[in-house]
């Protein structure tokens, strides 16, 4: 009944601004022409990725003894490395590897920050106290220090490089989640429900939780970016993710060694970095745009 | 601030403590040869037969007197090595933000006073500039200026006071690689802070009175405009500290960045341990630095 009852409460007209974005962002994005870009440019490397082996001429690690150092050419368009390997396929699964790391860090970075986050936000006192300044140690270390520091230990691979940029990233969703709950909070409607003998379960989850996630999701956005950057550079200093597996950090590695004799190892994967980062860059500047126009890009 | 200090200082003790193991079986590997005696007199050694809070505090008294412990590989006081490698990184933190403030704050101004052409310019330049990843510019740089032009700059790192034309030649391309993104940052908030405030009802009252466009700009409204820039500046920092060791790889300047690289791959843990510890405590010190200018440069900012 008490469920029912909180239901039936109408919302604030700040709350019925944030609960209508959705909708309004669909109209809005729309209109975009650089979010259209981002999120074309977007959906390409998504689909690159989960489509890899259909997409990729050759296997990743084909290796061809008899075309080494081949520069771009028709049977190759990206040329192939030392090995003979067809840069084009290792490019095209890299974006599954780079991507997947990026991905499931910031999935995993977004749920425990957002979770501590929320639960910090809510209860504020002594949980708010002990995990924000837990969060503000964290937040003290430079991302790749705290990121390398971590790889260094736990060892180079993939398993790392998404703890790694989770550990680094927490800290940040938490801060977000925080603030938003904080000011969510002291709405009338949350105070309504509270006064109606609503659990705190409850009113996280069925009221504040889905009123916060719009900064969540730009902040999502925004990480994934950085996170593309983390991951790669990562693995182009060697402690990331490993050769043969081919991500676009491990293939520019790979191709410093062989700088002047072959550029197009070096290029490729660099270029496919750039426009992962430049796409989620202008998605996430066009829902940060509508979300707080205050910081328009 | 001391009680973050405090806590960095305990995750970057407890990182070394998630090594699988311990550290004395990382360096020593799967040798069958290796008794557990010797495994035991080395993990004494170590000071690995200790509880942690023992190890902890020991090392905790150690970096309150500027000990860092000793490198495993050279037997040389951490802080030594990190303070002989000191001069590359600050050299190349300080002339990367340099060239990222020069760059960056100039093109904002554009952005935010010309509309239109020039705005849009400015937009499309700073959401390349932090799209790019360093690594990968600097390679770029790398292959234009010595595979093609030719154009090689001495290997071995010359320091600015012995000969500043060389030096400068060394770490020009280093700088502009790693002031990239921050210059891009950098020219993003000026835009948006001069947008803010050239809006605002004391920009007009300054333009009624008959002052010049430079003056309104610049005495007037790019001074209020500064203090979002410093604190992006600020938080940059952590970017360019980090930034240092991918610079520091891809260029072979011989910096704290690259002496962390090296010890990681040799496993020198109590050298990764310092250079992620002094790196940390930089970081916060310059924060400290920006929340200091702010009362500078707006003197409605005063602190107790």
């Amino acid at each position: 009944m008490t469920a029912r009852a909180i239901r039936a409460v109408p919302p604030s007209p700040a709350l019925a601004v944030a609960a209508r974005p959705l909708a309004l962002w669909g109209t809005r994005l729309r209109r975009n022409a650089l979010f259209a870009v981002g999120l074309t440019l977007l959906a390409a490397l998504a689909v690159t990725a989960l489509l890899a082996p259909v997409l990729a001429p050759y296997g990743p690690t084909a290796i061809d003894a008899e075309r080494m150092f081949q520069a771009p050419s028709r049977a190759h368009p990206f040329g192939t490395d030392r090995f003979g390997r067809d840069l084009l396929s290792r490019v095209i699964f890299g974006a599954r590897v780079s991507l997947g790391i990026a991905c499931a860090a910031i999935a995993v970075a977004a749920l425990v920050g957002g979770l501590l986050g929320l639960l910090a936000g809510f209860f504020e006192r002594l949980t708010d106290l002990v995990l924000g300044r837990v969060m503000d140690v964290f937040f003290a270390f430079p991302s790749v220090l705290l990121a390398l520091g971590i790889s260094a230990v736990l060892g180079a691979g993939a398993t790392t490089v998404i703890i790694a940029i989770a550990v680094v990233y927490t800290p940040l969703f938490f801060r977000v989640m925080r603030a938003s709950v904080l000011a969510e909070k002291r709405l009338t409607y949350v105070e309504a429900a509270m006064a109606m003998g609503a659990g705190p379960l409850l009113i996280m989850r069925r009221h504040i939780l889905r009123n916060v996630l719009s900064p969540m999701i730009v902040q999502v956005a925004v990480s994934l970016s950085y996170a593309i950057l983390i991951e790669s550079a990562l693995s182009y200093l060697g402690v990331g993710v490993q050769p043969p597996t081919p991500s676009w950090g491990t293939i520019l590695n790979e191709g410093k060694e062989f700088l002047p004799i072959s550029p197009w190892i070096s290029l490729f994967p660099g270029l496919f970095i750039m426009l992962s980062v430049l796409a989620l860059n202008l998605v996430g500047d066009a829902l940060r745009d509508y979300l707080d126009p205050r910081l328009r890009t | 601030m001391l009680a973050t200090l405090l806590g960095v200082s305990l995750i970057v003790f407890g990182l070394m403590r998630l090594i699988p193991g311990t550290v004395v079986e990382q360096l020593l590997g799967q040798s069958a040869l290796i008794t557990e005696e010797t495994l035991r007199s080395l993990r004494a050694f170590f000071g690995l037969d200790r509880p942690w809070y023992v190890q902890f505090s020991e090392w905790a008294w150690g970096l309150l007197r500027g000990d860092l412990g000793h490198s495993w590989r050279s037997d040389r006081p951490v802080a030594a090595l990190i303070l002989s490698r000191l001069p590359v990184s600050a050299e190349l933190a300080v002339l990367s933000v340099a060239w990222s403030l020069i760059i960056g704050i100039p093109l904002g101004i554009v952005g935010a006073v010309r509309r239109g052409s020039a705005d849009g310019f400015v937009r499309i330049v700073s959401t390349l500039g932090l799209s790019v990843p360093a690594f990968w510019q600097g390679t770029l740089l790398i292959l234009l200026f010595s595979v093609y032009l030719q154009w090689m700059p001495s290997l071995q790192w010359i320091p600015f006071t012995q000969d500043p034309l060389g030096n400068l030649s060394i770490m020009a391309l280093p700088a502009l690689t790693l002031g990239t993104a921050t210059a891009a940052m950098i020219s993003r908030m000026t835009r948006s802070a001069m947008l803010d405030v050239l809006g605002q009802d004391y920009v007009r009252t300054a333009r009624a009175k008959g002052l010049g466009p430079r003056r309104v700009l610049l005495r007037h409204a790019l001074r209020n405009a500064l203090i979002p820039v410093i604190t992006v500046a600020g938080v940059q920092m952590g970017y360019i500290l980090g930034g240092i060791v991918v610079v520091e790889d891809v260029f072979s300047l011989p910096g704290v960045g690259r002496l962390l690289l090296d010890a990681i791959f040799q496993r020198d843990y109590p050298v990764v341990q310092g250079t992620i510890l002094v790196g940390a405590a930089l970081f916060m010190l310059l924060n400290f630095a920006v929340d200091l200018l702010y009362a500078v440069i707006d003197p409605r900012i005063q602190y107790q």
